[in-house]
C-alpha cells in the first residue's frame, strides 16, 4: 500500500513537479532560534484563509440584493444553525485577522524588521493592512440591516469631505446620489471580489519577499542593520546557524494556526455572530449607526474630535498616517533593530496602544450620545411624590435634560451629573444656564414656559449633597 | 557588419520594430477596449445626476400648525428591485398656514439620522450628540451647519417636497 501511495507521488512528482516546487519553500533555511512572536503573520494569514472559505459558504445563500439580503441573512442567522455557526466563524475570522495584523505589525516595528533590506515587506504589509480594514468595513455593510445603512451614509458623508474628489468620491460609495438598488451590490463586489483578488495578489508579493528576503533574524542589542554588509551578515549567519523552515519554526506556526481556527469556531459556536438589527429601512429613524468593535475607536476619535480640526482628523490623518507608514522604512532602514537602543519605537507603540485603547473605552461608553431610553426619575430619587420637584423632575425628563444629564445615576453622560447642582449654583445661575444655554447645551428660552422653568429650577436646587 | 539577405529566418530591424510597435499597440487597445467600459460602468455612478422630482409628502390639512412630524417619500429614478431603500424620511415643520419647511434627516456632522424631541422641541443625533434647534440651526454638539433643507411647494391640497441628494 504504501508502495503504491510512493509510486504515486513519484508520478505526480514527475509529471506535475508540484512536491519539487513546494519543497524549496519548505526547507529553505531561517535564522535559528525565531520564537513565538514571528507566528502572528501565519496567524493573520489563517484568519485570511477563514474568511475565503466561510466566505465562499456563505456567498451560496446570501442574495446582494437591497431588498432581499436581511431575509437572507435572517435564515442564515436564525433557521440554519450551521449558516449561523458560518456568520459567526466569518464575524470572528475578521476579528482575528484586524487583531493579528495588528500585532503582526507592531511585532515587526518593534524588531525593526522593516528595516534593509525587508522595506517592501513592510510597504507591502502597510498596504495589506489597509485592505483587512476595508474588508471588515465593506463586510459589516453586507450584514445590511439598519446599522449598516446608516453607516454606508456616515461613511460616504466622511468621503464627502475629501477636497475635490469628495463629492464623487461619496457618490461611487452610495452607487449615485442616494442610497439605491446598487448600492449593496457595488459593496458586495468590492468585498467579495475587488478586495481579495487585490490582497491575494499582493500577500502573494509579501509573502515571496519573505521568501525571497529571508525571515528576520531576532534583534540583538549593538547589532546594527548596515546595508553594506547585511546580506553577506545573513547569508552567512543561514549556512552557519541556518534551520529549514519545515518542521523546525513551523511546528509553532502550526499550533498558532490551529489555535486561531478552534478559537474562532469556539467563538462563534459559543458567542454566535453579530446580531441583526432592525430591517435596512431609511425611513426607521431610530438607528445608532456604530461601527463593529475594532473601528470603535475611530468612532470616538471623531465625536472627541474639536469641530474645528474635524476635517483634518477625517481627511488629512489617515493621509499623513498612510504616508507616515509607508514611508517609515525609506528613511529608517538601518541601524539598531533591538528595542532596547530603540525606545522612540517603545515609545510610539506604547503610545499608540494607549490612545486606541483609551479611544476604544471611551466609544464603548459613548457617554457624548444622549440617552434616548432613560426612565423618568422614580420619587425615591427624586424625594417626593407629588409638589413642585416631582413636577420639575417630569419636565427635566420630559424636555430631554435627563437625555444628556444625569441625576442619582438616572439619566446621559453628554453633560455634567446634576445630582448635586444645588450645591454648585443657585436659581439666577440655573435660569441664566436654562434659558441661554452652555457651552454644548442648548438654549431653552423659546421653548420653556416660565411655570416650567420655575418648576425646573426649583427641582434642580433641592439637588444637594446633603 | 553583413546585411541581412532576402530569405533569412532574422526579420529585418525595420520589421521587428514594427512588429514590436504593433503588438504592444494592440495589446493596449485590447486592454483598453476590455477596461474602459468596466472601469466606466463601475465609476459611473459617482458622476450620474438624478432628476429632481417634486413627491407628496401629505395633506395640507394634515400637518398641524407648529408641528414637526416625520414624512416619507419615494426618492428620484428608483430601480424596479430598489424595495424600502428607496424611500426617505425627513421632518416636516408647518410654520403657518402656507408656510412649511422640511429637514432632512441627516445630521449635518456624518449624516447620522437626528430624532425629533417634540417636547423639547430639539432635534439630537444618536452618534455624536449633535443638537439642533426647531429651525434646524445649530444648538449644540459637533454639527458644522444647519440641517439641510429639501424644497417644499404646495399643489392643490398637497404638500410636495422635491428630492434632493443625500446631503454631504
Amino acid at each position: 500500500m504504501i508502495e503504491r501511495v510512493k509510486k504515486i507521488r513519484a508520478w505526480l512528482d514527475d509529471r506535475g513537479g508540484l512536491l519539487k516546487m513546494a519543497a524549496p519553500l519548505l526547507e529553505h533555511p531561517v535564522p535559528p532560534r525565531l520564537g513565538w512572536m514571528y507566528v502572528l503573520g501565519s496567524m493573520t494569514l489563517i484568519a485570511l484563509v477563514i474568511q475565503i472559505f466561510t466566505g465562499i459558504a456563505l456567498a451560496t445563500m446570501y442574495i446582494p440584493s437591497v431588498s432581499q439580503a436581511y431575509e437572507t441573512l435572517q435564515f442564515l442567522t436564525n433557521e440554519d444553525a450551521t449558516g449561523r455557526l458560518l456568520r459567526g466563524m466569518h464575524y470572528w475570522g475578521a476579528s482575528a485577522m484586524v487583531l493579528c495584523v495588528g500585532m503582526h505589525m507592531m511585532q515587526v516595528f518593534l524588531a525593526g524588521a522593516y528595516k534593509y533590506p525587508r522595506e517592501l515587506n513592510w510597504i507591502s504589509g502597510v498596504i495589506l493592512l489597509f485592505l483587512i480594514l476595508a474588508l471588515g468595513f465593506t463586510g459589516q455593510l453586507l450584514r445590511w440591516d439598519q446599522n449598516a445603512v446608516w453607516s454606508v451614509i456616515v461613511g460616504a458623508k466622511q468621503a464627502g469631505k475629501i477636497p475635490v474628489v469628495g463629492d464623487a468620491l461619496a457618490r461611487f460609495i452610495l452607487g449615485g446620489e442616494n442610497m439605491g438598488g446598487t448600492t449593496l451590490s457595488r459593496f458586495f463586489s468590492i468585498h467579495v471580489f475587488i478586495l481579495p483578488a487585490t490582497m491575494i495578489l499582493l500577500l502573494s508579493y509579501h509573502l515571496y519577499l519573505v521568501i525571497r528576503n529571508g525571515i528576520s533574524e531576532p534583534p540583538k542589542v549593538g547589532r546594527p542593520v548596515d546595508p553594506k554588509k547585511y546580506k553577506e551578515w545573513y547569508h552567512g549567519l543561514l549556512q552557519k546557524e541556518g534551520v529549514p523552515f519545515w518542521p523546525d519554526p513551523a511546528w509553532r506556526d502550526l499550533i498558532a494556526c490551529a489555535g486561531v481556527i478552534i478559537s474562532v469556531a469556539l467563538l462563534a459556536w459559543f458567542l454566535g455572530p453579530p446580531e441583526l438589527g432592525s430591517p435596512p429601512d431609511p425611513t426607521l429613524i431610530d438607528a445608532d449607526p456604530r461601527p463593529d468593535w475594532y473601528l470603535i475607536w475611530y468612532f470616538a476619535l471623531l465625536a472627541l474630535t474639536p469641530p474645528a480640526l474635524e476635517n483634518v482628523v477625517i481627511v488629512a490623518a489617515p493621509a499623513v498616517l498612510g504616508i507616515v507608514l509607508l514611508a517609515l522604512p525609506i528613511f529608517f532602514n538601518h541601524g539598531e533593530r533591538h528595542p532596547l537602543r530603540r525606545p522612540w519605537s517603545v515609545a510610539i507603540v506604547l503610545l499608540t496602544s494607549l490612545t486606541i485603547g483609551t479611544l476604544w473605552l471611551k466609544g464603548q461608553e459613548s457617554h457624548w450620545s444622549p440617552d434616548f431610553d432613560t426612565k423618568p426619575l422614580p420619587a425615591s430619587a427624586i424625594g417626593a411624590e407629588s409638589g413642585p420637584a416631582f413636577e420639575g423632575a417630569r419636565i427635566f425628563h420630559e424636555r430631554g435634560c435627563q437625555y444628556c444629564h444625569a441625576i442619582e445615576g438616572y439619566g446621559g453622560k453628554r453633560g455634567p451629573d446634576l445630582s448635586t447642582i444645588g450645591d454648585r449654583l443657585d436659581a439666577a445661575q440655573l435660569n441664566l444656564r436654562i434659558l441661554n444655554g452652555a457651552n454644548n447645551m442648548p438654549a431653552y428660552a423659546s421653548s420653556l414656559s416660565q411655570s416650567d422653568l420655575d418648576f425646573l429650577v426649583n427641582f434642580l436646587l433641592t439637588r444637594k449633597s446633603q | 557588419m553583413t546585411e541581412p539577405q532576402a530569405g533569412d529566418s532574422v526579420p529585418v530591424p525595420g520589421r521587428r520594430r514594427f512588429l514590436y510597435i504593433f503588438s504592444s499597440a494592440l495589446a493596449a487597445l485590447a486592454g483598453l477596449v476590455l477596461g474602459l467600459p468596466i472601469v466606466s460602468f463601475f465609476v459611473s455612478p459617482a458622476y450620474r445626476k438624478q432628476a429632481r422630482e417634486w413627491r407628496p409628502v401629505g395633506k395640507v390639512d394634515g400637518f398641524k400648525i407648529g408641528e414637526t412630524v416625520e414624512v416619507k417619500f419615494l426618492e428620484s429614478d428608483p430601480l424596479p428591485w430598489v424595495g424600502q431603500v428607496g424611500t426617505s424620511a425627513a421632518w416636516l415643520r408647518r410654520v403657518a398656514a402656507d408656510e412649511f419647511i422640511v429637514f432632512a434627516i441627516n445630521c449635518t456632522h456624518l449624516g447620522c439620522p437626528v430624532r425629533w424631541l417634540a417636547k423639547a422641541e430639539l432635534f439630537m443625533c444618536p452618534c455624536h450628540g449633535g443638537v439642533f434647534y426647531k429651525d434646524g440651526t445649530v444648538a449644540a454638539g459637533p454639527p458644522p451647519r444647519p440641517l439641510h433643507r429639501y424644497d417644499v411647494r404646495i399643489l392643490g391640497d398637497q404638500v410636495e417636497i422635491r428630492t434632493s441628494p443625500v446631503p454631504l
